[in-house]
C-alpha cells in the first residue's frame, strides 16, 4: 500500500510494532514487509502506550498527532487481505494525507 | 363529563368509608362525619393539585355547563341517591375539583418540565458539552514516546533503536501486529 500511495504522489510512513510475545517469529514478518518493523518489549509496552491491540491501525498526521484510530474489531473493516479492508485503510490514510 | 368522572372515586371512597363505619357501628360516625370525610378528601385533592385560579375558572364554567344540561352526568344522581347529606356540598365542589385537577395536572406537567429544564441546565453547567478525550486513541493524541529496535533489514534504521518522532512531517501509519 505504501508503494501504491507513493505512486499516487502520497508519501507516507508505515511502520509495524510486533507484539512483545511474537519476537520469535520476526522472520516471517520481515518477508512480508519492507517498512520499519519494531519489536515491542515487555518493558516498553508500546502496544499499551498506543492504547491498542492486535491488528489495530493508527494513523498520525504530519504533525505527529493521532488522526484516525482504526481498531481491528471496529465498525470499519481493516482486514487488509480483503478488498474492502484494504480500501478502507487506504481511504483513511488518504484523508489524513490530504489534511494540511 | 370525563373530567368529573375522573375525580369522583376519591369522593366516593371517602363517603363510602364513613358510611361503612356508620353501618357497622365503628366509632361514632354520623352524616356530618361523612360530609367531613368528603370535604377532607376534596381539600387534600385540591391541595395536591389546584390553585385559586383554577377554582375561579371552574365557577365560571358552572353556568355554561348548567345551560348545556347535565343529564348525561352520573355524578349528581349517584350522589343524591347514596348520600344526600353531602350532595349539596358535592355539587358545589365537584366541578371546581375537576377543573382544579386538570389545571393542576397541567401545572404539574409544566412543573416537571421546568424542573427537568433546570436539572438539564445544571447538568450543562456542570459538564462540558463534549467529554474531553485524553487517551492515546483519541484524535489529537501525540505520538507515544517509545524507543524500540527496528528489525527490518530493508529499513535504514535496521538494528537501531528509535521512535516515532523520527517520522514527524509525514503521515505515519502504525500497525500493531503479531508475527506468526
Amino acid at each position: 500500500m505504501q508503494q501504491v500511495l507513493a505512486k499516487e504522489g502520497k508519501a507516507v510512513h508505515m511502520v509495524a510494532v510486533n507484539d512483545s510475545y511474537a519476537a520469535g517469529a520476526q522472520g516471517n514478518f520481515v518477508a512480508k514487509a519492507a517498512f520499519p518493523l519494531f519489536q515491542d518489549t515487555t518493558e516498553t509496552t508500546a502496544w499499551t502506550l498506543h492504547g491498542g491491540g492486535k491488528d489495530d491501525i493508527i494513523i498520525y498526521g504530519k504533525d505527529g498527532k493521532l488522526a484516525v484510530f482504526l481498531p481491528y474489531s471496529g465498525p470499519v473493516s481493516t482486514h487488509m487481505a480483503t478488498p474492502e479492508g484494504w480500501a478502507n485503510v487506504k481511504g483513511a490514510i488518504e484523508k489524513v494525507w490530504a489534511k494540511p | 363529563m370525563r373530567k368529573i368522572r375522573r375525580l369522583q372515586p376519591h369522593r366516593e371512597r371517602a363517603a363510602a368509608a364513613a358510611w361503612l363505619a356508620l353501618a357497622v357501628g365503628c366509632g361514632n360516625p354520623s352524616p356530618q362525619l361523612a360530609k367531613d370525610a368528603v370535604t377532607q378528601a376534596d381539600t387534600a385533592a385540591q391541595a395536591e393539585t389546584s390553585g385559586p385560579q383554577a377554582e375561579t375558572s371552574d365557577v365560571n364554567n358552572d353556568a355554561a355547563q348548567a345551560d348545556e344540561g347535565q343529564a348525561d352526568s352520573p355524578i349528581p344522581d349517584t350522589a343524591q341517591g347514596d348520600a344526600p347529606q353531602f350532595d349539596a356540598a358535592q355539587s358545589e365542589t365537584a366541578q371546581p375539583d375537576t377543573a382544579g385537577v386538570d389545571a393542576a395536572e397541567g401545572d404539574a406537567v409544566a412543573g416537571d418540565v421546568a424542573a427537568a429544564e433546570v436539572a438539564q441546565d445544571t447538568a450543562d453547567a456542570a459538564a462540558p458539552d463534549t467529554v474531553a478525550c485524553t487517551g492515546p486513541t483519541c484524535v489529537g493524541a501525540p505520538f507515544p514516546t517509545w524507543q524500540l529496535v527496528d528489525f527490518q533489514p530493508k529499513s535504514p534504521g535496521f538494528q537501531k533503536s528509535y521512535g516515532l518522532s523520527t517520522f514527524l512531517g509525514k503521515v505515519t501509519v502504525v500497525g500493531l501486529y503479531a508475527a506468526t
